[in-house]
């Protein structure tokens, strides 16, 4: 449902001034209450549920499976809900995070022997999105990545490439099993928008639509290891100020430090 | 499935009769569950002689609840009003709507009900006063009135068999919303009352739609309270009217605005019914958090709506 003009131009004066005044009065780089669990799936490997306070809802489950050597090391799928497959939306959520996690994860933690590897299966559902879906999918996948467990494997690391019935033995026993992130943490990808000079996080659905552009950042190991610019709103006006997009990133820095702490902190308490 | 075989005595042991003493020439003539909050499929009273409402049905003699909500009772007639879903529209509600289509000779407009509402052509104040006649032109040029995604504020004026209601803006406090922001909360929080377009402190306006679409402006002096006679009224309503644009908003008056919408979400989150002294008392309580962004912690929305019953007693 379009704005109406009165509406979206109080929304865009309010935002763009100095010093911005966000509809619910905010600070730019503040995000609102969120409810997030880890763990909820009993029959995947890891899972994450996060629900926002705007009735954003979104779950991910992730499920290894063995399989030889050579495919994509990680499949990312994800459902919207009212909206068909193969929506842009859904095909640019999915691609970013593949690529995301994909880049940021070792092959030596997904390798089995040298015939076989795990392949991560991070299928998630957004049940009902208001504003941008992309930071809340990627805020559950980090979730259920940091809550995946792997099973330990049970046969010898088999060097013999010939043998061809050497399929890899794992523990029974799930109290075995071992974190998929114990040295290594999952990438975020935040999405802030940009308005004149300022830069928000966690923007609205009405905030999104007045802004002059969203800035995706992908945040692994303490920086920032990617950016790229989003359409935010229907139309084809989408020119940042330079130096907005500098704002950007270190409000993006400052805030993926913040989330990704207190992600930790969710897991750590399940 | 609850008993349907009708009422035992010992179902009865938790009923009660409404209070026949409330009105003169009552008698016990049933009896109606007696805690207020029923749910579906939950029995309300088993005594054929009453009417059955709204939100009801029946199996056999007896009338169970056929959405969650509280027993209301006029005269013999039972009805359960649910606590939440759609607004329902009523003659007379003042609502706020938005723009979704524009059709031939009428506008299609969303007020949060089932069914979208219907403003006539002929229901709105055209620019040039009541006495013009509505000409071809008028139908060609009805998107230089209102477009789509336009925000106003109506009356209900009708409201057809099927439950769509028809609006009027036929009033100089009714029209195009400007200077403001929207938001919406459920249309079952807000309080009827004779006003709803409520001057706070902090020199805001708070349009408060029954359906629970809320516009929050600037205080600006509107057309009839600019001392033009009420037969000129008419006369004095031009173009501006329609008008899109906002005047000057000063960033201190956007940031009242913005803790009024934060202070009725607090009253929302602790589902507190919305009326014009409860707004006043949250704003009031509110003022403990410095800043307007650290009243979106859910801890400071459960405090600001206690704050707010406190205050009102």
């Amino acid at each position: 449902m379009p704005l109406s003009i009165a509406e979206e131009n109080y929304l865009s004066t309010s935002l763009s001034q100095k010093p911005p005044c966000r509809p619910d009065g905010r600070d730019p780089h503040t995000f609102r209450p969120l409810d997030a669990a880890a763990g909820i799936l009993p029959a995947t490997n890891g899972s994450a549920r996060i629900r926002l306070c705007d009735g954003g809802e979104c779950i991910v489950g992730v499920k290894a499976e063995v399989e030889v050597c050579g495919g994509k090391p990680v499949e990312v799928q994800c459902d919207i809900a009212g909206q068909l497959n193969n929506s842009p939306l859904q095909s640019f959520l999915c691609t970013t995070l593949e690529s995301a996690v994909r880049n940021a994860l070792p092959p030596s933690h997904l390798s089995i022997s040298n015939k076989y590897t795990y392949k991560l299966y991070i299928d998630g559902i957004i049940l009902d999105h208001v504003s941008h879906p992309l930071t809340l999918l990627s805020m559950t996948i980090f979730l259920a990545l940091l809550n995946t467990r792997l099973p330990t494997l049970i046969t010898e690391d088999n060097t013999d490439e010939n043998d061809e019935i050497g399929l890899p033995q794992f523990e029974s026993d799930w109290q075995q099993s071992r974190l998929l992130c114990d040295d290594w943490l999952p990438p975020l990808v935040q999405l802030a928008v940009v308005a004149g000079r300022n830069v928000f996080v966690d923007p609205t659905g009405e905030e999104a639509a007045v802004s002059d552009g969203g800035i995706l950042a992908i945040w692994h190991q303490s920086k920032v290891v990617g950016l790229r610019t989003v359409n935010t709103r229907d139309s084809s006006r989408q020119v940042f100020n330079v130096k907005s997009v500098a704002t950007a990133v270190d409000v993006l820095t400052q805030t993926s430090r913040e989330v990704e702490n207190a992600l930790r902190k969710v897991v750590a308490s399940t | 499935m609850p008993d349907v075989s009708g009422s035992s005595d010992e179902e009865d042991e938790g009923l009660f009769s409404l209070d026949p003493e409330a009105d003169g020439e009552a008698r016990i003539t049933g009896v109606v569950k007696g805690k207020h909050i029923v749910t579906p499929g939950e029995l309300v009273t088993s005594d054929s002689t009453w009417m059955r409402g709204h939100g009801t049905y029946s199996v056999g003699t007896s009338t169970y609840s056929s959405v969650a909500g509280t027993i209301t009772r006029v005269n013999k007639l039972l009805s359960v009003t649910p606590l939440r879903g759609r607004y329902v529209p009523e003659v007379g509600d003042h609502v706020i709507g938005r723009i979704i289509d524009v059709g031939t000779r009428s506008w299609h407009v969303d007020i949060g009900a089932k069914q979208a509402a219907v403003l006539m052509l002929g229901s709105v104040n055209l620019p040039g006063g009541v006495q013009r006649r509505k000409s071809e032109s008028d139908e060609l040029q009805m998107r230089v009135f209102l477009k789509e995604g336009d925000l106003l504020n109506a009356e209900v004026q009708a409201v057809f068999t099927d439950g769509a209601a028809s609006l009027h803006t036929r009033s100089l406090s009714y029209g195009k919303l400007r200077n403001g922001y929207f938001f919406s909360i459920p249309s079952s929080l807000i309080i009827r009352s004779k006003i709803h377009t409520i001057e706070l402190p902090g020199g805001v306006d708070l349009v408060m739609g029954v359906n629970g679409y809320l516009w929050l402006r600037k205080h600006t002096q509107q057309l009839g309270e600019q001392g033009v006679s009420i037969t000129r009224l008419a006369e004095e309503a031009g173009w501006e009217i329609y008008s899109d644009e906002n005047e000057y908003i000063a960033p201190s008056i956007r940031e009242t605005i913005a803790r009024y919408a934060n202070a009725i979400k607090a009253l929302e989150y602790g589902e507190v019914g919305v009326s014009e002294a409860r707004v006043i008392a949250a704003y009031e309580a509110s003022k403990e958090y410095k800043g307007v962004g650290d009243m979106v912690e859910n801890d400071a929305k459960r405090r600001i709506a206690q704050q707010a019953l406190v205050f009102i007693q």
